[in-house]
């Protein structure tokens, strides 16, 4: 492939998801600000690895490489696997009674539910429910089976009726 | 259909990942059991108020140009690296040597420190170049007419460039399309002198004082009225300063 094609096809096939990367960059990150640097990156390596491309799902190829680059950096800030609730928990607002009636929407207790869970399965849960990627397309932008597909999200989705429940 | 072989069906069934026997199936065992119904009720609820409810985080609105510019600036770059040696070299002793300062109104103090910002400028200026060479990308709106293509500018941008075409002085009008540069939406509008592409980016003053020779591209840079004009094209020196004063009065 020539680089006017190279470019061309890349702007067609992969530019246009740019929200579903965001979105997942943005709750695997938890801010805004990481999350516009690693989607950038992202690109970046997309682009670089385009030619390794086959064409079929630029969706899910395109998540995969987002994906990849969030957990680098989530491994590289010591954080990947367990999600600490106390820093969470003294991030929040005080509890006066405006916020506490905030807070205790349903919204964001959804969000700090999700936010909560591991990120093994907060990908998951974005992927599916948010993104709305097939089983197959979430095998492949996660790079695992579709066995582990389907027992990480019955555990999120467990891990997330607890929380909400929880919270109620 | 038992309990057990109905319970890790729910969620598939709620994903859409059942086939239609399976789904119907299911759906006799849910009609029947209401521990499974209830289940069943729960995990739905929970997909309908996520899919209805989480924040679907959206990308702010310039990172899409942010990200082409960097994605086409890599390009370009591992184009350069794959020219043939002596032509990349020769670019590169071209820009190098043909760092003049322009304008002569601009303040000395001024553009001393802003001729860091004014390279960066520079060098987003030979990408979008090239980016509006390859592909479809040179033309938003294709008309050797200036008064197609100045009205096509308005509600794209939040100035009106000034349109002119020079056929008949040999730079002809070909059309024009929105760019970024410098994190704005910019002006460009396109002209062509036998085979060479010239763009003239068009944005009002911020006044970057810009080389006038980048990577093999020639550029002229003027100022008037309190915008900033910007021709670049692989045509020489000569020839695109005379489209600049044609342009210019």
């Amino acid at each position: 492939m020539n680089d006017s094609g190279k470019l061309e096809l890349f702007e067609q096939t992969i530019v246009p998801h740019l929200n579903a990367a965001y979105n997942l960059a943005r709750w695997l990150t938890r801010n805004q600000h990481d999350a516009e640097d690693l989607v950038q990156e992202a690109y970046l390596r997309a682009f670089r690895f385009f030619d390794g491309f086959q064409g079929g799902d630029g969706k899910a190829w395109l998540l995969s490489v987002v994906r990849n680059t969030c957990l680098t950096w989530l491994g590289k800030k010591g954080d990947a696997v367990e999600f600490n609730e106390q820093v969470h928990a003294s991030a929040s607002p005080p509890a006066d009674a405006e916020s506490a009636m905030i807070r205790n929407s349903k919204i964001d207790s959804l969000r700090d539910c999700v936010e909560a869970l591991p990120v093994e399965y907060r990908e998951i849960i974005i992927m599916r429910e948010l993104e709305e990627l097939s089983y197959r397309q979430i095998s492949e932008a996660a790079g695992i089976p579709i066995g582990t597909v389907m027992s990480r999200l019955s555990r999120g989705r467990e891990r997330l009726l607890d929380c909400m429940e929880a919270k109620a | 259909m038992m309990c057990k072989s109905a319970l890790p069906l729910i969620e598939p069934y709620i994903d859409g990942e059942l086939d239609a026997s399976q789904a119907a199936e299911l759906q006799r065992h849910l009609d029947e059991c209401p521990a499974c119904a209830q289940s069943h009720r729960r995990l739905g609820a929970l997909s309908t108020d996520l899919r209805a409810l989480a924040p679907r985080y959206t990308a702010p609105a310039d990172l899409r140009s942010r990200i082409m510019q960097r994605v086409s600036r890599q390009a370009l770059s591992s184009k350069l690296v794959a020219m043939p040696r002596r032509k990349a070299i020769t670019g590169w002793a071209i820009a190098a040597t043909v760092l003049l300062a322009v304008s002569a109104g601009w303040n000395a103090m001024l553009l001393q420190s802003q001729k860091k910002a004014g390279d960066a400028v520079a060098q987003e200026i030979v990408s979008s170049h090239v980016r509006s060479l390859i592909g479809d990308h040179l033309l938003d709106v294709p008309s050797t007419d200036q008064h197609n293509v100045k009205p096509w500018f308005n509600g794209r941008l939040d100035y009106a460039p000034d349109v002119k075409d020079f056929a008949a002085e040999g730079f002809a009008l070909i059309g024009g399309r929105v760019d970024y540069l410098d994190h704005r939406p910019v002006a460009a509008l396109v002209y062509k002198r036998h085979q060479h592409v010239i763009n003239l980016f068009v944005w009002p003053s911020d006044a970057k004082p810009v080389p006038d020779a980048v990577n093999g591209f020639n550029l002229v840079i003027w100022r008037h009225a309190g915008m900033e004009y910007c021709a670049i094209s692989d045509l020489n020196q000569t020839e695109l300063r005379q489209f600049a004063n044609l342009y210019e009065h």
